[in-house]
């Protein structure tokens, strides 16, 4: 039996009117879950309620096994990357990861080795002297993933991590995450895109609308998403080729042609999809430059969990 | 088969005291409150003082002018009966306080700051203790400077100078706490600096023309305490020997009563901030 690490129970946040949180119940588990859900579902403010900034309007939500009411005592073990782009301009990367070191209580030879590890972690260990001002917007995303893990913590709550980061940064940072796992610390990241967090965990949290509507095993999920329409455009030389392949396709319910190089198809079976295109890419028959699934089915799934 | 209640344990690494931690905030806030306009504002603060305490207490000046009689400690009280100064001293609140929490609101690094393992009393402290010692550069250095200039090169003894010293920290401290109180209350309750900047220097100016008006239709100078500039300036006034128009008891209870409700109202109020959008 596995003991949660973080656990919800009818945690409710209001904004005015609006409910960011609705009641929301959930177990995650040691190791990495995801968080999964569209735009304004309650991630971000589930977060915020781990890292001790809201206060909840009902309900509880215990981390590692203290009260989130109890922040200030649990943060050494907690590190949070928040989704908003917040840095001190004015600062180095250095300087910004140095001095919140500091506010975690290491004296300044400890918190400067620790941000020198913490900065090649994200690699960004030649970037440590320039102004955050000067940072591009992934450049920033890694550093808000250093100041988080810099400290050592226990759990690692990323909101939205691969935000705004190219595929090679995207590749870097999965892999690190996945050693952190690893070496045991538990990851809680938020995602609106499954594909994502499909790399890394099976262990999933959907939400919607600030509950939790479907929890566990990513494949269980998967195999409804399964059987919705899945959309996916292709990007190819040839268009006619790929759309007469496509088209012969049993599960392919549609097929279009937004542009000259694209073709857009429909699917109801996304795995065999992905099989079969694979199979025609590795046969050089029609040439495919790139692939694009849209997440449409995903908020379908939402959609219909949330009903 | 039982089931038990998860347990952990949570790790305890040597870390250092919180005092150090907040030290942290003092310094970083610091380094942005030095800002160039803040030491234009400084700078021309400490021309007011040194010019003012060093000609008022330079014989030839005092001769010149034929103040008659010797130098004494109400000759250092000059810059607090000088609106250019006290002036300054509001834009300067303004330009260092405004920003100290609504700017962490609205940039939301207050969102890292309270991330970490530090209390809101820890936040409050670090602010308050960075914008006052911005204030405490301007109140009392200036003052502390213009005395031991005063007695190198005037005609002042060992004795008034020390006193008007003493004058000088103890009516600066009271501005200062005066000063950053009033910063951070008001900085606590926007998140736009600027109207953040904006109140300060309405409160003290309005409370200022109020009192003005008020004694001008009572013909009572008690309508004086409603101001906190003129209270402040009627304990530095007594201070340096000078009587001031209203008891400097009194007022000095006003300005450390407002300090102490402004404190707990700004503590009170940040614990209620939450970081949305």
């Amino acid at each position: 039996m596995t003991t949660p690490v973080v656990v919800a129970t009818g945690a409710t946040k209001r904004y005015g009117e609006v409910l960011g949180l609705n009641g929301f119940t959930a177990e995650f588990g040691p190791g990495i879950t995801g968080l999964v859900g569209p735009n304004g579902a309650g991630k971000s403010t589930f977060f915020r309620v781990l890292a001790g900034q809201l206060h909840l309007d009902a309900g509880q939500i215990t981390i590692l096994g203290r009260p989130s009411s109890a922040p200030v005592r649990s943060n050494h073990e907690v590190g949070y990357c928040p989704e908003s782009p917040t840095l001190y301009e004015w600062m180095s990367a250095e300087e910004f990861l140095r001095s919140l070191l500091r506010l975690d209580g290491f004296e300044e030879s400890e918190a400067r080795r620790r941000c020198t590890e913490a900065l090649a972690q994200v690699d960004l260990l030649s970037s440590r002297d320039r102004k955050l001002a000067g940072f591009s917007r992934g450049m920033r995303q890694r550093v808000k993933i250093a100041q988080a893990l810099a400290h050592d913590p226990t759990l690692l709550l990323l909101d939205e991590p691969l935000n705004a980061l190219d595929p090679v940064s995207r590749a870097h940072l999965l892999d690190l995450f996945t050693r952190l796992a690893e070496s045991g610390r538990h990851i809680i990241l938020s995602s609106h895109v499954l594909y994502e967090v499909e790399r890394l965990t099976d262990q999933i949290v959907m939400m919607s609308n600030g509950r939790a509507i479907a929890q566990g095993d990513l494949h269980q999920i998967r195999d409804l998403i399964d059987t919705r329409p899945l959309t996916v455009e292709v990007t190819t030389s040839d268009p006619r080729a790929l759309g007469r392949a496509l088209a012969g396709w049993e599960h392919v319910t549609d097929v279009s042609f937004p542009g000259p190089d694209k073709v857009v198809a429909q699917t109801r079976s996304p795995d065999t999809f992905y099989r079969a295109l694979g199979e025609l890419a590795r046969t050089g028959d029609v040439p495919i430059r790139g692939v694009r699934g849209t997440d449409d089915n995903l908020e379908a799934v939402f959609r219909l969990l949330a009903e | 088969m039982t089931i038990s209640a998860p347990r952990y344990t949570i790790s305890r690494l040597d870390r250092e005291p919180r005092w150090k931690r907040v030290r942290v905030i003092v310094f970083e806030g610091l380094m942005r409150r030095l800002a160039a306009l803040n030491i234009v504002l400084i700078v021309l603060g400490a021309l007011i003082v040194g010019v003012e305490v060093v000609l008022f207490t330079t014989p030839a000046f005092v001769a010149l002018m034929s103040f008659g009689g010797p130098v004494g400690l109400s000759d250092f009280a000059v810059p607090f009966e000088s609106t250019p100064y006290l002036l300054l001293a509001t834009l300067l609140t303004a330009s260092a306080g405004a920003s100290s929490i609504a700017g962490d609101v609205a940039d939301r690094s207050i969102t890292l700051y309270l991330s970490r393992p530090i209390t809101t009393g820890d936040y409050l402290v670090g602010k308050g203790s960075a914008v006052g010692l911005v204030l405490a550069i301007f109140f009392l250095i200036p003052g502390f400077a213009a005395c031991l200039f005063a007695y190198i090169v005037g005609n002042v003894t060992v004795g008034l100078a020390v006193t008007a010293i003493g004058a000088f920290v103890v009516s600066g401290l009271l501005l200062v706490l005066f000063f950053t109180t009033l910063a951070l209350f008001l900085s606590s309750l926007t998140r736009r600096p600027i109207f953040a900047g904006a109140a300060i220097f309405g409160v003290l100016v309005s409370a200022e023309v109020l009192a003005q008006l008020v004694r001008g239709v009572t013909s009572s100078a008690q309508a004086l305490y409603l101001s906190p500039i003129e209270d402040l300036l009627a304990v530095a006034q007594s201070l340096f020997g000078v009587t001031p128009s209203i008891g400097a008891g009194s007022a000095a209870g006003v300005v450390l009563g407002i300090s102490v409700v402004g404190s707990v109202v700004t503590y009170l109020r940040v614990r209620q901030v939450e970081v949305v959008g």
